[in-house]
């Protein structure tokens, strides 16, 4: 048995779980891509931009998210923010994750 | 902002394969990530070629990165950086394929003198049941290369091997290519299976005569040549599709095939047997005292039009020859 084999595996299903709604938690101000990955990493949650940036079009693609070009700045980004429907679901998923992981806690500390 | 023709090559690579609509979008997103990046990187400092290797490198490979984009999972037949590739030669096996098998349908109902429609009908089977063969063929060789990730030359998975950038002027319409492979399959068709629709009608004797243009005896003799055209033709619009702009390979087919095709036509035109001079009687009874006139232009039919398609072929070879060193230099 390869333990950090399976021990990273488990991770990254953790991360691929809760990325959205992290991501989604983040965007109450529009942001643009390079600044949630800095902003992210800052609170102790690296996240690769190669997996954050589809992520983000996706979720726009879904409507939980939309964008908007901003050309004033001297260098032209895409700022996104997240919509009513995204909010919706944030609140969902957060009340979820809320009452999941009390019970997950509840349940280790019995150990 | 920085401006590389490695990040130029990045970009393209990451996105030539998704949709007009997305490409631009990802394209320019994609231009200032990698321009924060480089930033944060090197501060005030430009940053050097090994640098922007670094930052491309931690955005991952190309066909990585546009997988990710085009939300495509890897729990499938054929994945990246395989699935590109995969396309690229299924494109090339279909063309080859279909030409092929459409020549050989077409050689095998004029040596066994089937009937027209069931003619068609084999053709048309041929031309299916090979396209089925060739896309089943590729597709199982790329997905056990996908499942046992052998290496296979012109995969596009690292940054050191980026295709380079096509600009616009140096395109090559696909709508183009496609019409000359139409033109070179209608043409290949109609001389080796109905010739004789080239033709003028008149009324002799109160009957009606159709009196062709070409000798069809000759025609029929030089099916050979015939052949060489069309496969010819085929050959050069194919590599123009698949390259899709002014290559080195693209000139080499270009310069190869025409210099043949002129060679060719030259040997097939010049020969005194290639006209109908029955064609001539008819024009006589259609137009009557004006008949000198156009006959004299008839007359010289075949010199007319190999000058026409010496002339197309020599200008082709020009503009594909000058194009492509002009924008290889820039």
């Amino acid at each position: 048995m390869n333990c950090d084999e399976i021990v990273s595996g488990l991770i990254l299903e953790f991360r691929r779980g809760t990325l959205i709604m992290v991501v989604l938690a983040q965007l109450n101000k529009p942001m643009y891509g390079y600044s949630l990955v800095k902003e992210l990493e800052g609170k102790g949650i690296p996240i690769e931009g190669n997996t954050l940036y589809p992520l983000l079009r996706r979720l726009e693609s879904q409507g939980l998210l939309k964008s908007e070009w901003e050309t004033d700045a001297a260098k032209p980004r895409k700022y996104y923010i997240i919509t009513e429907d995204g909010k919706l679901v944030y609140k969902k998923i957060k009340a979820h994750w809320e009452k999941f992981s009390q019970s997950v806690n509840a349940l280790m500390e019995e150990e | 902002m920085v401006k590389n023709d490695l990040i130029d090559r990045y970009i393209y690579a990451v996105t030539k394969h998704m949709k007009s609509a997305m490409k631009k979008d990802v394209a320019a997103e994609l231009e200032t990530i990698i321009q924060d990046m480089l930033e944060e990187r090197c501060g005030d400092v430009t940053p050097t070629e090994r640098d922007i290797k670094v930052v491309l490198t931690e955005l991952g490979t190309p066909a990585e990165l546009s997988s990710k984009y085009k939300g495509e999972t890897q729990d499938c037949l054929i994945g990246q950086p395989y699935y590109s590739l995969y396309v690229y030669v299924l494109k090339i096996v279909t063309a080859c394929v279909s030409g092929g098998m459409l020549l050989a349908q077409i050689m095998a109902a004029l040596t066994s003198h089937t009937i027209w429609y069931i003619a068609i009908y084999n053709t048309i089977g041929g031309i299916l049941g090979g396209i089925l063969t060739g896309f089943a063929f590729v597709t199982l060789l790329f997905a056990f290369f996908y499942k046992k990730g052998i290496k296979v030359d012109g995969l596009n998975d690292g940054i050191d091997n980026l295709p380079p950038v096509p600009q616009k002027r140096n395109r090559i319409s696909k709508a183009d290519a496609i019409v000359g492979i139409i033109f070179s399959v209608i043409f290949t068709i109609v001389f080796l299976v109905c010739p004789q629709i080239l033709c003028i009608a008149f009324v002799k004797n109160g009957v009606d005569v159709y009196e062709p243009l070409f000798n069809l005896e000759y025609i029929r003799q030089t099916w050979y040549l015939i052949l060489a055209f069309g496969i010819l033709g085929v050959a050069k619009d194919s590599v123009r599709l698949i390259d899709g702009s002014y290559t080195k390979r693209v000139m080499f087919a270009t310069m190869i095939t025409n210099i043949i095709d002129g060679v060719l036509t030259i040997i097939w035109l010049l020969n005194d047997k290639v006209m109908n001079h029955e064609f001539f009687d008819g024009i006589e009874q259609l137009f009557g005292k004006d008949a000198e006139v156009i006959s004299q232009v008839f007359i010289h039919f075949n010199m007319v039009f190999l000058a026409i398609i010496i002339f197309a072929l020599t200008i082709d070879c020009i503009e594909t020859v000058v194009k492509t060193v002009k924008y290889s230099h820039q």
